[in-house]
């Protein structure tokens, strides 16, 4: 177990994380911002890409709500954007969009040490913190916040304490039922799944993907496991919003331990 | 999985969506659930030719670039279904990919250069039949499809 109590350990399959905080669109935000901002953090920061905005999304609860997320649509009339900066190894980035504002980790090479939460939530703190500033010196109002979202990105490579979807119950705990003799079926070729569940008193919710995938780095077939919490805190206050991040964080990890056996705890060093 | 001849339609709870992500990771993975193993092998050839080492033909020519790439997988992905055989991939100097399909006596040649723009070349017969910037796929795989 890991200092905060939770299971930690040693070779987790972690491939990326992402912070994000999601706000109602700052008002007099606009293109140029993106550049002002980009030369206060350039120094840690020197890349850029520009992307597609992500859609604004929203946890529904409650009687009455037919869906359990709520895209945001808008009639925009200016030109939206997101903007990634990255730092010179490409491994940290902060993303800008109008409404958002994301810190991920991620592997590049693939032998990176996963950098711990602590180091990433303390990170996220500093820039947030920088953001707020550059929108204060810009007088520009400070996010009223709506949505906090934590989600990690596992793989899960095959030959590493299993061989294929056949033995997809050494992978996934729920599946570790014994399989019927005279079974009609043969070993599934792939499978994917998805499994959602409702955080403590609806706080939000919390995401299990696997999805049968080919790595973008090195063009290796994995078995993905994302997953994501996301949900509202209490209020905009730094201390809400945090809590909620390491509430999030908390229901991924548990979540992640939950969900693999205790053979693959062992390929990934459970401590 | 294929549901083009169910008639009873419902709509799933969004919880079944595989729009769960918000789309703020950043490393790239392409799902592979029902992909054809062509398919597959030919992306995994086209990242593999990403890591080509710097001057790789000794021409000075570097790997291609991510978004090449991702040009080149995006184009993989847009070939229809099972009608045609595994291409013919080789990177190209200047660091871009050139794909070859073969259907009886007809070819189709696509080239993406080092600035993602892509180029086509029907051949029939062993003889061009034109060339010049396309944009619409599927009639140029319908055309390799009606040999």
């Amino acid at each position: 177990m890991s200092d905060s109590g939770l299971p930690d350990f040693a070779q987790p399959p972690v491939d990326e994380t992402a912070l994000s905080i999601q706000f109602a669109p700052i008002p007099g935000f606009s293109v140029p911002h993106f550049g002002l901002y980009w030369a206060s953090v350039r120094n840690e920061y020197p890349r850029f890409e520009l992307q597609q905005p992500v859609p604004n999304v929203t946890e529904q609860f409650g009687p009455g709500v037919p869906f359990g997320r709520q895209l945001g649509i808008a009639f925009l009339e200016l030109p939206e954007i997101r903007c990634w900066f990255l730092d010179e190894s490409g491994n940290r980035l902060v993303q800008v969009q109008r409404d958002r504002l994301v810190h991920n980790w991620r592997k590049v090479t693939g032998t990176e040490t996963y950098p711990r939460y602590p180091a990433l939530r303390a990170s996220l703190e500093k820039e947030w913190e920088r953001f707020c500033d550059f929108l204060k010196g810009e007088k520009l109002e400070r996010p009223k916040i709506n949505q906090c979202e934590v989600t990690y990105v596992n793989n899960i490579e095959y030959g590493k304490g299993w061989k294929g979807y056949g033995e997809l119950d050494k992978v996934v705990a729920a599946l570790a039922t014994p399989k019927p003799k005279n079974r009609f079926l043969p070993d599934p070729e792939r499978v994917s799944m998805q499994v959602s569940y409702c955080l403590e008193e609806n706080v939000g919710r919390l995401y299990v993907s696997f999805v049968p995938v080919i790595r973008g780095r090195d063009g290796k077939e994995i078995l993905q496991m994302t997953l994501t919490a996301r949900g509202a805190p209490k209020s905009s206050s730094e201390e809400d919003v945090f809590g909620w991040l390491d509430l999030g964080r908390k229901w991924i990890v548990r979540g992640f331990a939950d969900f693999t056996t205790a053979e693959m705890h062992n390929v990934w060093g459970k401590q | 999985m294929s549901t083009a001849a169910a008639t009873n339609r419902v709509t799933p709870p969004v919880h079944s969506h595989s729009l769960q992500q918000s789309g703020i990771t950043a490393n790239a993975s392409i799902p592979v659930g029902g992909m054809e193993q062509w398919r597959l092998e030919a992306i995994q050839k086209v990242i593999g030719f990403g890591s080509l080492a710097p001057n790789w033909d000794s021409y000075g020519s570097e790997a291609p670039t991510r978004a090449v790439k991702q040009t080149a997988i995006n184009l993989l992905l847009s070939v229809p279904g099972q009608l045609f055989p595994a291409p013919l991939i080789v990177p190209v100097s200047g660091g871009g990919y050139h794909f070859e399909w073969s259907v009886g006596d007809r070819e189709l040649e696509i080239s993406i250069e080092s600035d993602c723009h892509i180029d086509a070349l029907r051949v029939e017969h062993g003889m061009p039949i034109e060339d010049g910037p396309y944009r619409d796929f599927p009639a140029l795989f319908d055309w390799l499809a009606s040999h």
